[in-house]
């Protein structure tokens, strides 16, 4: 018996390294490798911490191991994403008897890994959630469809104009003041990053009432900018075919008066 | 109108400086003369634009650490033509070392730094390598992160040289890093003593130009059997008559100049941050031969070679004795610098395609080409 005991000690070591464990979780560990989560240096042992694991794979699920979905939405997410984690207790869908909109059963409570995949390669998107998860519970004509619906109506649009935004302000044009558009963008970003850290309290009425007056300065700026790329290449294109009209009128009298001044009418 | 000319004459001898222009203007040049032959010509009224845009944005740059970029920015984006400004003197320094290049390949090419012009040859190194300098230290001022990043490469290139390397580099720096007292530095050898030297050589280039004339396409051995003087008079057109392809070189590569400014102004990058270094960062194009070379030597050898092959550059005039000056003649030379054109035109490309992604090739730092699996992250 102590033999068998030293023999399966010696057998198990805990894991310490992530190595370790994309050696066996090499679906996990390959989604990861794209993942923000990996930009950002948070492996897998991060979020699982460490196990004791046998010759032959087998893990002893021993603390201060962490498996499953509820597990790590509740005890390991919100040790980075905090403010993330405390708007979503605030919402309907906290798995917490305390929480007294959580009225459904149990099994039917979400946590943070019923949206977001941590070995995926991109944070979560929101017409995905919408028909991957919300759509799984909230019947179709439900209030709270309607009111997820609604806001997906306004936030997308808002989300599309601050790329074209962003993308503009990628490559100023010289010449071109672009501080309205460069304010315009951040106002709207800071919004953006409220709006994705609030849903996740699913409070979307009062979040669709934030952007309709964020949308119409961002809209301006956005086509007051593209306005004066436009303006500034034209005016530069004319400018430029303007002088270089000039230069060769210029090169013909002055080529021409060296000719006939100096070189006696030959070249 | 007489009279003014008249007083004028009177109290400052303005014929003179008539008689002397004059003089210079029918000064024979070989009849071989081409459009090749006004480069310099080229780079004298490019170095002038430079002096004059260069004023202009000095007017309205700060080089201070924190300044600098706010400034640059303003210039670019807020002040009337500002943008204009400092794309054309921008674009003004790729163009001048093109032509420098160019010139001194022309004169290579017809032999004309032989006996007696080796003083004219030295003094046209000088300037290049000043033109050079120019470059190096412009770079640095808008501080965004390629300039600052680059010049930390680059300074660090003379950190390896044997015994002195820390030194050298801690004068060019002002310190440890690049601070704010490398900006400064830069900023005033840039504004002022670079100008001042490049006009002394200038000044001298050009008087040994006027003494000795452009070199005829004879030898040394039959232009000092005939001389000079005598070979002209035969074969020379006065300067006047080529005078028309100088006009039609500046006028087209002002024009070139003030295309590139407008139709490719010069943007500004994200301010420096000396804690996240950006990838791919290199120096100046013309930098990057030798900055390639010094990846595949020991830091020494690599400045040795470097060295070796900018001193026989220089030395030229010396090494080369053969007296002919036609390129027929000159086989071996002419061999001779082809390899080394090639070599430093693959070390440049090697350079500007190293620690780049272009198609399906992924070019590690020493430019060798690994081929990147579809599908792989």
């Amino acid at each position: 018996m102590i033999a068998f005991l030293l023999a399966l000690a010696l057998t198990q070591e805990p894991v310490k390294t992530d190595a370790q464990c994309m050696a066996c979780h090499k679906e996990a560990a390959e989604a990861w490798k794209s993942s923000v989560h990996a930009k950002h240096d948070t492996t897998c042992i991060s979020c699982h911490k460490t196990d004791v694991v046998d010759a032959a794979g087998k893990h002893a699920f021993k603390a201060p191991f962490v498996s499953g979905t509820k597990n790590l939405s509740q005890n390991v997410c919100g040790q980075c994403h905090e403010k993330e984690t405390a708007e979503f207790k605030k919402g309907p869908h906290w798995d917490e008897d305390i929480n007294p909109k959580a009225k459904w059963s149990a099994k039917k409570r979400q946590g943070c890994l019923t949206c977001h995949e941590p070995h995926g390669t991109l944070p979560a998107v929101r017409k995905q959630i919408y028909d991957q998860r919300c759509t799984h519970c909230h019947k179709e004509n439900s209030s709270q469809r309607k009111l997820i619906t609604s806001y997906m109506a306004a936030a997308d649009p808002f989300d599309a104009e601050l790329e074209a935004v962003k993308k503009l302000l990628e490559h100023p044009l010289p010449g071109v003041p672009y501080e309205k558009a460069e304010m315009a963008r951040e106002s709207a970003e800071d919004l953006h990053r409220t709006l994705r850290m609030l849903q996740h309290n699913c409070e979307f009425k009062e979040l669709e009432k934030k952007i309709e007056p964020a949308m119409t300065p961002l809209k301006a700026a956005a086509t007051d900018l593209q306005g004066r790329f436009d303006a500034a290449t034209g005016s530069r294109r004319k400018y430029f075919l303007g002088f270089l009209g000039l230069m060769v009128v210029n090169l013909v009298l002055l080529r021409a008066w060296c000719i006939k001044k100096y070189s006696g009418g030959k070249h | 109108m007489n009279r003014l000319r008249k007083w004028l004459e009177d109290r400052l001898g303005l014929s003179m400086f008539e008689e002397f222009g004059q003089k210079q203007l029918y000064k024979p040049v070989p009849s071989h003369a081409n459009y090749a032959f006004t480069l310099g010509t080229a780079a004298l009224v490019v170095f002038m634009t430079q002096v004059a845009s260069g004023i202009l944005l000095a007017m309205n740059y700060s080089s201070g650490l924190e300044q600098a970029h706010v400034s640059v920015h303003q210039i670019t984006f807020v002040l009337p033509a500002g943008w204009l400004i400092r794309s054309f003197h921008a674009w003004g320094s790729h163009l001048m070392v093109i032509i420098l290049l160019l010139h001194m390949f022309r004169v290579f090419w017809y032999g004309g730094y032989k006996k007696p012009r080796e003083l004219t040859w030295l003094f046209g190194c000088g300037l290049l390598f000043l033109m050079l300098g120019f470059g190096f230290t412009g770079y640095l001022l808008p501080m965004d992160q390629v300039s600052y990043w680059g010049t930390v490469v680059a300074t660090e290139s003379f950190m390896g040289l044997p015994v002195v390397g820390d030194k050298v580099g801690h004068i060019i720096r002002g310190g440890e890093e690049v601070t704010n007292a490398t900006l400064s530095r830069f900023f005033i050898v840039h504004v002022l003593l670079l100008p001042a030297a490049v006009a002394g050589l200038i000044a001298g280039h050009l008087y040994l130009v006027r003494r000795l004339g452009i070199s005829p396409r004879a030898s040394v051995k039959e232009e000092e059997a005939q001389g000079y003087e005598n070979m002209m008079r035969t074969e020379g057109v006065p300067f006047a008559h080529h005078m028309y392809r100088e006009v039609t070189t500046v006028l087209f590569v002002i024009t070139l100049q003030v295309a590139l400014a407008m139709l490719l102004p010069f943007g500004l990058g994200e301010v420096a941050t000396p804690d996240a270094t950006p990838k791919g960062v290199k120096p100046e194009w013309y930098f990057l031969p030798v900055y390639q070379l010094l990846k595949y030597f020991p830091k020494l050898v690599g400045i040795l070679i470097i060295n070796g092959a900018l001193a026989m550059f220089v030395l030229l005039p010396f090494l080369d004795r053969n007296p002919e000056r036609r390129p027929g003649k000159r086989k071996f030379m002419m061999a001779a610098a082809a390899i080394g054109l090639l070599v430093t035109l693959a070390l440049g490309v090697l350079g500007y395609v190293a620690d780049k992604k272009i198609g399906h090739y992924e070019f590690d730092i020493k430019g060798i080409p690994h081929k990147v699996e579809e599908g792989a992250k």
